[in-house]
């Protein structure tokens, strides 16, 4: 599935950076767009056992006043059982959460967060989604290093 | 509790004084350092992190809160000096029984309660200066609540982002997990004084009663202001650093900012709900 292809490629591109000394913590949205201005953003996220919560927050670029349709019931669902997670559309952005209850560390490697589907007019989605916020938490309430990849 | 009196006179500072708390036990210390106050009766300083009982003592802020139990239990602090431009901020937990209670005194010798605030058994917080209307606020028993005075007794008006019309007193009370702040004024009589301010169970006062963060400045100008409910790490934002700070309040691991972010008195999951209920909002920032 395309998905899966393309986050196995830039699995392979995380990890090489990685040794190259970027930050512990990787975003990586990989956005599929229609030309009915529907779409869908998929969300991974690369660990390195040091956070043991996430918030990534999306603005989906909607026209001022605008209506989209924005399906997130397929986000935040895949988490490790250690954690739990919301993913939630507020009119103007999709913020994500992942959390743990006992602060357990978050596994190393790739974390599926899930894809968010929108859906509507041309002019109501006035310029494409883009994360303006991704924050990794240490268990002291820390932000770890993080950074964001983006692929459309 | 933190008490901070900072005097803006000609640009004068007055002293800060800070309740230990982190390595230190909770004390009340602050308020009669260097002779600048009493304590009266018994009012006890503790929190979470100390031996029983104290550590049943709520706090919204830090590691310490105070809790007074009964009539004539009550800290006082003497650094105010014939003011008459005067705002003062403190926390308390609406527990106390019994109708009102008198909580909280700005005054002078002769008029202890140029402006006094009552705790009505949990049912309604009032704030009456002297020459003035009683200024009534509905509460809910058992929570926490902000109230924030600003008199101005002179007979003109300040200026600056918050001003005080002349001889008034402004009231602002807000709490039980809302930031609606519920805002009346009232006349005050012209000249009165402020030369200490008294919290605790001043009078007419049965059961337990806590407070905490009291701040007084006497700034022409400047509100106090309240705090942000669940800012654990005083970024002014509520994110998922915050959420992780409170679910190690939860398990045990206290530490500073407010994780009582519904103002219920306890720390738990409901305030972890609460809090990721503004996280999710688009408006996480502090207000």
């Amino acid at each position: 599935m395309k998905f899966v292809s393309l986050s196995a490629s830039i699995l392979f591109l995380g990890l090489a950076s990685s040794a190259a000394g970027a930050s512990p913590y990787e975003l990586v949205m990989t956005a599929s767009k229609s030309s009915a201005g529907s779409g869908g953003l998929a969300f991974d996220v690369i660990s390195d056992g040091t956070a043991t919560g996430l918030e990534i927050r999306v603005d989906m670029g909607l026209a001022e006043g605008a209506k989209a349709k924005v399906d997130t019931s397929g986000c935040a669902k895949s988490l490790p059982s250690s954690h739990a997670g919301s993913c939630v559309f507020n009119g103007k952005e999709v913020v994500i959460l992942v959390y743990s209850n006992n602060n357990d560390l978050l596994p190393t490697g790739s974390i599926d967060l899930g894809t968010v589907y929108f859906s509507g007019s041309a002019s109501g989605l006035a310029k494409g989604p883009a994360v303006t916020s991704f924050i990794a938490g240490s268990p002291d309430g820390k932000p770890v290093g993080s950074s964001i990849f983006s692929e459309k | 509790m933190a008490i901070r009196h900072t005097t803006i006179l000609s640009a004068a500072l007055g002293a800060a004084f800070m309740l230990s708390s982190a390595a230190q036990a909770c004390t009340l210390d602050g308020w009669t350092a260097g002779g600048i106050g009493t304590i009266t009766g018994s009012p006890v300083a503790g929190g979470p992190a100390e031996a029983a009982p104290n550590n049943t003592i709520r706090r919204y802020s830090g590691l310490c809160g105070m809790r007074a139990t009964g009539t004539g239990n009550f800290v006082q602090n003497d650094s105010p000096a014939g003011d008459q431009i005067f705002r003062a901020r403190f926390y308390v937990f609406t527990s106390n029984t019994g109708g009102a209670a008198t909580v909280y005194q700005a005054g002078n010798a002769g008029t202890p309660g140029v402006v006094s605030v009552a705790s009505n058994a949990g049912t309604q917080i009032t704030v009456t200066p002297v020459g003035g209307t009683a200024m009534n606020f509905a509460t809910t028993a058992s929570r926490w609540y902000s109230v924030e005075i600003a008199m101005n007794s002179t007979a003109t008006a300040t200026t600056g982002d918050d001003p005080i019309a002349a001889n008034t007193v402004i009231a602002r009370v807000a709490g039980n997990g809302s930031d609606t702040v519920a805002q009346q004024t009232s006349a005050v009589t012209t000249g009165s004084l402020v030369d200490f301010a008294r919290l605790g169970c001043i009078s007419n006062c049965t059961g337990n009663v806590e407070f905490e963060e009291y701040e007084s400045t006497r700034s022409a100008g400047t509100a106090i202001g309240r705090l942000c409910r669940g800012d654990m790490n005083a970024d002014n934002t509520r994110n998922v650093l915050d959420a992780i700070s409170v679910f190690s309040n939860i398990n045990g691991s206290f530490s500073g900012g407010q994780p009582d972010v519904n103002e219920d008195g306890a720390v738990n999951v409901l305030d972890a709900i609460a809090l990721f209920a503004i996280i999710n909002s688009a408006s996480p920032g502090c207000p």
